[in-house]
């Protein structure tokens, strides 16, 4: 299918990681870092004009299931953007037990790959909308993609076109693309890739994964045609040094990364990585002219 | 005391979430007599027209939620809902629909004009234009020209004119966002998945 030059409307995406009750960032290679209260942070996205909001359970497969719901049901309460929730969901009581505590649509990765037909039984039952179907992804020596699971430990040997083929007919409802090799580097993302789902495929595309300043935001819109990109580590340091200087709570966990930025500022912990808020961000792609909803939420 | 009909499509525990943000007392019911004694009805979904409309007879609420919709007491559809109000949709090979406000459901990728490189279905924010009549005194009293709404759906409604409220536009396709018969209203978009924007409409349907 050809997709042309389309001035169509994207969505911002925060992906929030989530281990028990703390929000943390994954980074390549070097671990979790706790950086505080998931909940707090969505507040601050959902009053910064976020589209939606991405809940993942990064500890899921420790436990064989996905441990959010609490989370979900906190942030539900207050915050009226679509949310979606994933890690770990195995079955249509697993969807069923999360949309009932307030997730609107779950993201599903590992699961499909014991049974893929867990996406059509989702679909069915809950519509298609709410199926958005995860894939992991590795950029083999060959040049192909492969798809991986549990949250990057696993290889599949499944190449990623040929699954992105069979979930589409099954029924997903949006893809989450996320490329490991990218994710958490700040390198930016994997446009070449995005591009190719993008332009395959008819149903929206959700980019994640290696966004390290503004310009790879507006590089994955404009040049992978995605509907919408998620992003985590840009928008994250930026409240977690706000939330740091507000004096408020410090987590258990590796939390180093936020003792020093009560003295320091974020932006020279974590070379490389450009701090924004998700309205910056906003702005800036809007003067650029991608097409984006820029109306702020005035009431929280 | 609010109503949310539970016909089995969608997730209406967010909508039920919304009216208690806002202090209005509301439940999810299928239950005849709590239908029937309810000041105000909700009728959401997402989801397959089809199942909607076949689980709406099958759990024997056709003929309370017709009542309720003649009443004169205060309805909002959202969404499905929103659709099941109409006549007819083409989804599922053609199923009628309640037929209390005079239009059709089409596919958005069957209407002419739809423009290449647009997914379906439509999912995202966007703002909505006011039909022919203007919107003060309807649940869209406080809404703007800035306000948006968030979308997902992969068919449309197209209403008459006259019952159009407010229109919006999507890969070059302008359909009925809002439509309002009377005290009956119903919304394309999720008004409990829109924000600000979204909660002037809830405060608006549920007040008074």
């Amino acid at each position: 299918m050809d997709r042309l030059v389309v001035n169509k409307k994207i969505r911002l995406i925060p992906r929030l990681d989530v281990k028990g009750s703390n929000l943390v960032k994954g980074v390549h290679l070097e671990g979790l870092r706790v950086l505080g209260r998931p909940e707090e942070f969505a507040a601050e996205y959902y009053k910064d004009k976020a589209d939606e909001i991405i809940f993942m359970d990064s500890v899921a497969s420790l436990y064989g299931r996905n441990n959010l719901h609490e989370i979900v049901k906190n942030v539900a309460d207050k915050l009226f953007i679509p949310m979606t929730v994933g890690g770990g969901i195995r079955s249509i009581e697993d969807v069923d037990q999360l949309l009932r505590s307030g997730a609107d649509k779950v993201a599903i990765n590992t699961a499909l790959f014991q049974d893929i037909e867990i996406v059509s039984r989702v679909s069915d039952y809950f519509g298609s909308q709410c199926m958005v179907v995860s894939i992991d992804v590795v950029r083999k020596s060959d040049g192909e993609y492969e798809c991986v699971t549990d949250n990057g430990r696993e290889r599949t040997g499944v190449e990623v076109f040929s699954w992105i083929e069979r979930v589409v007919k099954l029924g997903a409802g949006e893809l989450m693309v996320t490329s490991v090799d990218f994710e958490g580097t700040g390198k930016g993302y994997d446009v070449n890739l995005i591009k190719r789902i993008s332009e395959r495929f008819g149903i929206p595309v959700i980019a994640c994964g290696g966004a390290g300043n503004k310009e790879h935001v507006l590089d994955v819109l404009r040049n992978g045609s995605a509907d919408a990109a998620a992003m985590s580590s840009i928008l994250h340091y930026d409240i977690a040094n706000k939330l740091a200087k507000d004096g408020g709570f410090l987590p258990e966990g590796n939390n180093d990364f936020l003792k020093k930025s009560k003295t320091m500022g974020v932006k020279s912990i974590r070379n490389g990585i450009e701090s924004i808020s998700i309205f910056e961000l906003k702005e800036y792609l809007h003067s650029k002219g991608v097409f984006l909803r820029m109306q702020k939420n005035t009431e929280f | 005391m609010i109503v949310i009909v539970d016909l089995g499509v969608g997730n209406l525990f967010n909508v039920l979430r919304v009216f208690n943000h806002v202090g209005i007392q509301a439940v999810i019911t299928d239950d005849i007599e709590i239908i029937k004694s309810a000041d105000k009805m909700v009728l959401s979904g997402v989801g397959s027209f089809k199942v909607g409309m076949d689980n709406m007879r099958k759990k024997g609420l056709t003929g309370v939620i017709l009542q309720f919709l003649e009443s004169g007491k205060p309805v909002l559809g959202v969404c499905l809902g929103m659709q099941m109000l109409m006549d007819y949709s083409e989804e599922n090979g053609g199923v009628r629909g309640l037929g209390v406000i005079s239009g059709r459901v089409r596919y958005l990728k069957s209407i002419n004009g739809f423009l290449p490189g647009f997914t379906i279905p439509n999912i995202g924010w966007n703002t909505i234009e006011a039909g022919k009549s203007g919107w003060s005194g309807s649940v869209l009293g406080n809404v703007r020209v800035v306000d948006e709404f968030y979308f997902v759906h992969s068919l449309c409604a197209i209403a008459e004119e006259k019952y159009q409220l407010a229109v919006s536009s999507y890969a070059g396709i302008t359909f009925s966002s809002v439509i309002q018969k009377g005290n009956v209203t119903g919304c394309q978009f999720h008004p409990e998945k829109s924000g600000d924007s979204g909660l002037k409409i809830i405060r608006e349907f549920a007040k008074g």
